[in-house]
């Protein structure tokens, strides 16, 4: 069973490979260039072998898990949320990545603080929907003096003045200070979990494919109370929603035999989230993984087995920046937990496209049934994978 | 009545265009030509200044400043401050230093540690170079380092070998895993007998814990600079060659002059168009007034008519234009290529203001052209303009008159250039009026060169080129417009070689100048040592390298960035003892004699460009910041310096350690004596340096060959801009002299009824057009000439504040009638032949 935090790393390896070769030979020096020379850096052909793996469940530990595993070759904190305005009404999305990539396994101590094998990359992405705006920042860094780094123990991520602090709660439903600030553009928020950890896959343990090892270790904070401020151009604006926060760590090469997928993380307003992968086959066949979970309002967790749940496309936009062409705006049913809902992006651009790897990460809203009642909710989805025109 | 009429005559219009193909075809072609001249020289210019974008990209690297510490390097941590610190883009921190190699201990090499993962976005070149090099080892595996092909092969290493290296006395041995190569020779230059190193490598190597020597950056245009953290300092970025900058400024300068000329051009193509598609059907015109209609009808008339001619001239004018540009762009980018590297710029969009400017010029140039012609045309009764020799007088008596106000215009550019104040655009305005003056004034001056040129052809030449001539300015309603615009065309031709001539001269010889030592030595932001001040030599180096056999002499400088309102300027610190500035580049005071009190630190000698920006004169006083609070210091003289263009100020070491209150000096200038090789003596120089902290010992050759190298890639390519320019001006006056030869076929019948041959009329007519393009010639030289001045002494000097020693080859005066008469024998070529083709009788029959 593949995951989307795992398919993102197949893709960056992927990614990282091609744009390696592009490096060779002249470009005139732009964010591509940037970006395809970051890739070669992390492109390695190091041997895995020296990394540990996921074999088998473990024993979650909090706040220990919090925390980096550098021994894996890669890992990421990962938040993106709903927020609104209480005194205009107007709706904003955000996502906050940082992500963690191991250079190589064995990071020996060195007499230079610079000495490191740890190479942190950063996502922020800000959606305006008023203002029907999008914006997005990707920033870089070696972990090395207090430049980028995460810590277990008061829990701390952190890539310049892009952070995730502890703020209280308990070690299974923590809370969490974000701030994030770049040119005008910042948000400053405190979020406060509303159901403890849930472990994805068997006990946390998301497994690719059936060879052991394949696999990564995925939690997630299904549904964070958030409320803080958020800045855009300059205008400081008090906010309140709702945030959904994953955390992934692994050490897979496998190479894709998907294109892509979708990913899907909806909080439903009676008390339910659900999350929905959709692996896209490569050649548009249709997805053989898929799956996902529901948290019941208590915090049990339903699995989804594969084909439980069924993702149509209403329509597709297509990006000026890159020329992709994402869908846009869904219809998905799943009988096991008798659900039907449309989705509807909160904007159809918000692709970021001038990052490492391209997707459209978007806040989204949807309304349908739920248990032959009414339902509606805010979200975030994930494209990945997806291609421009050539 | 009148809504009758019009229609009609739009109808007679067309009947007339239609029955004579050949006009309207270069009556529409001339208007072609002249809009195809602005757009195709547009987009070359777009792409040449894209092109040297990238290149100077390229070469320098992207960062903008650097951020510098105090002798002994900075603290780490302030790489943390300042990496996210508003109006901050990128930074990258920096710790260099210098090795010497076991095997080879006369090779010291540079050492240049730098982080990877922030250096990527600001030295793209140095990291793309290294092709198939695993850089995730570079950062995590300890003393791996990268080196440059061409120092790989001197000391006959490869890949993957590895090379002990000596630093601070003790031996490392580093693994080199990969070679960096690169086609620009500037950026080779800048590796050769450099080892790249992680930074944390090149800390643990140099035994410089908690240091780097510098943090490189790309601030945001335009965002105030950031507080410098305590001990630190901000510097704009220095190139490999500073001349680099003001160049890239210079050679915008020359494109859009150059875009300016084609504009003029291009309106003198279209003026003596349309001057000549109405004067040569005033019988028409005649006629039809004969038949009652009127002249505000006639008048429309005319106008809708050059509209008729406008607006497909101009359509095409636009097409032609945009393919023309492409081949242009083809041609410059190919320039670039041979010189820099593979570029690909192809396809470059049509700008909507290109578009905009090509069909105001095209269908309002067209316009105003019309108006005088016509109205001259429905001056005279109709029983007159029936009659072509009551034009021609008309004309010679009107052309007395033209000259006079020609010399008016003239007269009034002259003044508005003598105003005082350095305003730029009142310089292009008078650069505008001086080429319409001069080309009202052709005409006349035109008469007047025949009628000087006819008692002495009349005896040498025989009587066919005495008739020749003389038949130049009695047609001189055709004639007169079409040699001032060939004079014009040529004479912006000349002018541009007199601007592109005086740059490339001046700055090559001040370069020439000012790189005067024979070797250059330093530390200063390129160097590390550990446990001494870093950035400044140790005077016991100093004392060393002076007693080294072969040295002649040593002067020592520094280089301090002032942050002032107007940008960074530079304050260069000197302790020579020759004045580093030859008297020629004294723009104002003389080096001898402001000498003693620059040496005494009593005064500071500033740079034209800073003088010209703050009014500054020789014996004014000028506030300088310093350590002690602000100092008012007289200034003893201006020199030139091509350098940025925000100027620099130059002080003596006295003044410096007076002010200052520091010894330290960051470079050397080392001459070599007479007799001595440069090469020999920098062995030796590295030999008696290896005692000491490492330093970077460069000869002056390379550096001053570089930067020549520069100088002529960027001339060039406005080299072959400037070739676009007389390209245009040749289609342009081809176009209107092959059109006032068609129209003389009757003329011409009549010599061959009179027993002239065939052979004889093809002498003529190559005669008659030859001499019209050297009367142009002749006349563009001394318009090139004044246009040149202008450009070069109150255009570039108003633009940059340089004064440019004008050069003024007579290869380019020459050049003026080399391009005129061709041009013009080419454009009699055709008519002529057809001429000789057709029967007398027949041309004789047809009407006009």
């Amino acid at each position: 069973m593949w995951t989307r935090r795992e398919l993102i790393a197949v893709l960056l390896t992927a990614t990282i490979i091609i744009a390696g070769g592009v490096v060779i030979g002249f470009d005139a020096p732009t964010a591509d260039t940037d970006n395809a020379v970051m890739a070669s850096i992390l492109s390695q052909k190091g041997d895995d072998a020296d990394f540990e793996r996921a074999y088998e469940p473990r024993e979650f530990q909090f706040p220990r898990d919090h925390g980096p595993h550098p021994r894996f070759k890669a890992e990421w904190w990962y938040m993106t949320g709903n927020l609104t305005s209480p005194s205009s009404g107007r709706h904003y999305g955000y996502e906050l990545t940082l992500f963690r990539f191991a250079l190589a396994a064995d990071s020996g101590i060195r007499p230079s603080t610079w000495g490191t094998s740890q190479v942190y990359m950063g996502h922020f992405a800000l959606t305006d929907v008023e203002q029907k705006q999008f914006h997005h920042w990707q920033r870089f860094s070696r972990e090395a003096l207090d430049l980028a780094g995460a810590n277990a123990d008061p829990f701390r991520v952190w890539l310049g003045n892009w952070s995730m602090t502890a703020a209280g709660g308990s070690p299974w439903q923590p809370s969490i200070h974000l701030t994030a600030h770049q040119d005008s553009f910042a948000i400053d928020l405190t979020l406060v979990a509303a159901k403890p950890v849930v472990l994805q896959g068997d006990h946390g343990l998301s497994r690719k494919s059936s060879e052991p090892g394949n696999a990564s270790y995925y939690y997630s904070l299904p549904r964070m109370a958030t409320s803080g401020w958020i800045t855009t151009a300059g205008e400081r604006v008090g906010v309140s929603g709702s945030s959904w926060f994953d955390r992934e760590w692994s050490t897979s090469s496998l190479a894709p035999s998907q294109e892509g997928w979708d990913w899907f993380s909806l909080q439903l307003e009676d008390g339910w989230e659900m999350m929905v992968y959709h692996m896209r086959e490569k050649g548009g066949g249709s997805g053989f993984n898929s799956g996902g979970t529901l948290v019941s309002p208590e915090g049990r967790v339903v699995t989804i087995a594969d084909k439980g749940v069924a993702v149509e496309p209403l329509d597709d936009w297509v990006s000026p920046m890159t020329g992709i062409r994402y869908p846009s705006g869904w219809r998905l049913r799943c009988q096991t937990a008798d659900l039907d809902l449309q989705i509807i992006p909160w904007l159809q651009d918000q692709e970021l496209g001038r990052t490492m790897i391209r997707y459209w990460e978007g806040a989204v809203r949807f309304q349908g049934m739920h248990g032959g009642k009414k339902v509606w909710g805010n979200g975030y989805v994930e494209l990945a994978g997806y291609r421009g025109k050539k | 009545m009148k809504k009758s009429v019009v229609p009609l005559l739009i109808h007679a219009s067309l009947r007339y265009f239609l029955g004579h193909p050949w006009m309207t075809f270069l009556a529409i072609a001339g208007i072609a030509v002249g809009v195809a001249v602005v757009i195709a020289v547009d987009l070359a210019n777009q792409g040449a200044i894209q092109a040297m974008h990238l290149s100077t990209q390229a070469i320098s690297g992207r960062s903008t400043h650097r951020l510098v510490g105090p002798p002994g390097g900075m603290d780490e941590h302030i790489f943390g401050q300042v990496r996210w610190q508003e109006g901050v883009a990128q930074a990258a921190p920096v710790v260099e230093g210098s090795v010497v190699l076991v095997k080879h201990p006369e090779m010291v090499l540079r050492l240049l540690g730098i982080d990877v993962v922030a250096d990527a976005p600001l030295r793209p070149h140095l990291v793309q170079n290294a092709s198939g090099v695993d850089l995730a080892k570079l950062v995590t595996v300890p003393k791996t380092a990268l080196m440059s092909v061409q120092t790989a092969g001197k000391i006959g290493i490869t890949a993957q070998d590895t090379l002990s290296i000596s630093v601070l006395g003790k031996e490392h041995t580093l693994a080199i895993i990969g070679l960096l190569d690169d086609a620009d020779p500037l950026i080779r230059h800048g590796l050769t007998d450099t080892l790249v190193v992680d930074v944390a490598t090149a800390q643990e190597l140099l035994d410089f814990f908690g240091r780097l020597t510098r943090i490189d950056l790309v601030l945001h245009p335009g965002s105030p600079l950031p507080k410098a953290p305590e001990t630190t300092h901000w510097m704009a970025m220095a190139h490999h060659s500073q001349a680099l900058e003001g160049l890239t400024q210079s050679f915008r300068l020359n494109l859009s002059v150059l875009s300016l000329m084609a504009l003029m051009v291009g309106m003198f193509i279209i003026f003596n168009t349309i001057t000549f598609s109405v004067v040569r059907r005033r019988h028409w015109i005649g006629l039809l007034r004969a038949q009652g209609v009127t002249r505000g009808e006639l008048l429309v008339q005319l106008l809708v008519d050059g509209l008729l001619l406008g607006m497909p001239g101009t359509f095409l004018g636009l097409i032609f234009g945009y393919f023309l540009g492409q081949g242009l762009l083809i041609l410059v980018v190919r320039t670039i290529n041979d010189l820099y590297f593979g570029l690909q710029i192809t396809g470059l969009p049509l700008d909507p203001y290109f578009l905009a400017k090509g069909l105001l010029l095209g269908l309002g140039a067209t316009l105003v052209a019309t108006f005088p012609a016509a109205w001259e045309a429905l001056q005279p009764p109709p029983s007159v303009a029936l009659t072509r020799s009551a034009l021609e007088l008309a004309t010679r008596q009107g052309v007395w008159h033209m000259g006079l106000w020609g010399a008016v215009v003239i007269l009034g550019g002259m003044i508005l250039l003598a105003l005082p104040g350095n305003n730029l655009y009142a310089g292009f305005i008078s650069l505008g009026l001086l080429t319409t003056g001069a080309a009202m004034a052709t005409p006349v001056l035109m008469v007047f060169l025949v009628r000087s040129i006819q008692p002495i052809l009349q005896r040498v030449g025989g009587w066919m080129a005495t008739l020749a001539l003389a038949m130049v300015p009695r047609n001189l309603s055709r004639t007169g417009v079409a040699v001032a615009a060939l004079t014009v065309a040529v004479a912006n031709v000349v002018s541009m070689g007199i601007l592109v001539d005086s740059f490339q001269v001046t700055v090559e010889h001040w370069l020439m100048d000012t790189l005067s030592s024979d070797i250059y030595l330093s530390t200063g932001e390129t160097s590390t040592g550990a446990g001494v001040e870093v950035g400044i030599l140790d005077p016991k180096l100093v004392a060393a390298v002076s007693k080294v056999p072969g040295v002649a002499s040593v002067g020592l400088g520094r280089r301090v960035g002032m942050d002032t309102q107007e940008g960074i300027v530079n304050l260069f610190v000197l302790d020579v003892d020759w004045p580093r500035y030859v008297e020629r580049w004294f723009i104002a005071g003389s080096a001898l004699d402001s000498w003693p009190r620059f040496q005494q630190g009593e005064a500071v000698l500033v740079s034209e460009s800073l003088a010209f920006r703050r009014h500054l004169e020789v014996g004014s006083r000028l506030t300088i910041p310093t350590p002690l609070g602000d100092r008012d210091l007289p200034v003893a003289g201006i020199y030139a310096d091509f350098r940025a263009d925000t100027g620099s100020i130059t002080i003596s070491r006295t003044m410096f350690v007076r002010y200052w209150q520091d010894h330290a000096m960051a470079t050397m200038g080392i001459r070599v004596q007479k007799g001595e090789t440069v090469a020999a003596v920098m062995a030796s120089i590295r030999q008696a340096t290896a005692a000491f902290n490492p330093v970077e010992i460069r000869s002056n050759r390379e550096l001053r060959e570089a930067s020549l190298e520069i100088l002529d890639r960027t001339f060039a390519v406005t080299r072959v801009l400037r070739m676009v320019g007389v390209v245009a001006a040749f289609l342009g006056i081809w176009t209107a002299l092959m059109a006032i030869q068609l129209e003389r076929g009757r003329e011409l019948a009549v010599f061959r009824a009179l027993g002239m041959t065939s052979g004889d009329l093809l002498r003529l007519a190559l005669l008659e057009t030859g001499f019209m393009g050297f009367i142009a010639g002749l006349l563009a030289m001394p318009l090139g000439y004044l246009l040149g001045w202008i450009l070069v002494d109150v255009i570039n000097y108003r633009s940059f504040g340089w004064s440019l020693h004008r050069v003024t080859s007579v290869s380019v005066l020459i050049q003026a009638l080399l391009i005129a008469t061709p041009t013009a024998l080419l454009a009699g070529l055709f008519p002529a032949l057809n001429m000789a083709r057709t029967s007398p009788l027949e041309a004789l029959r047809e009407q006009q």
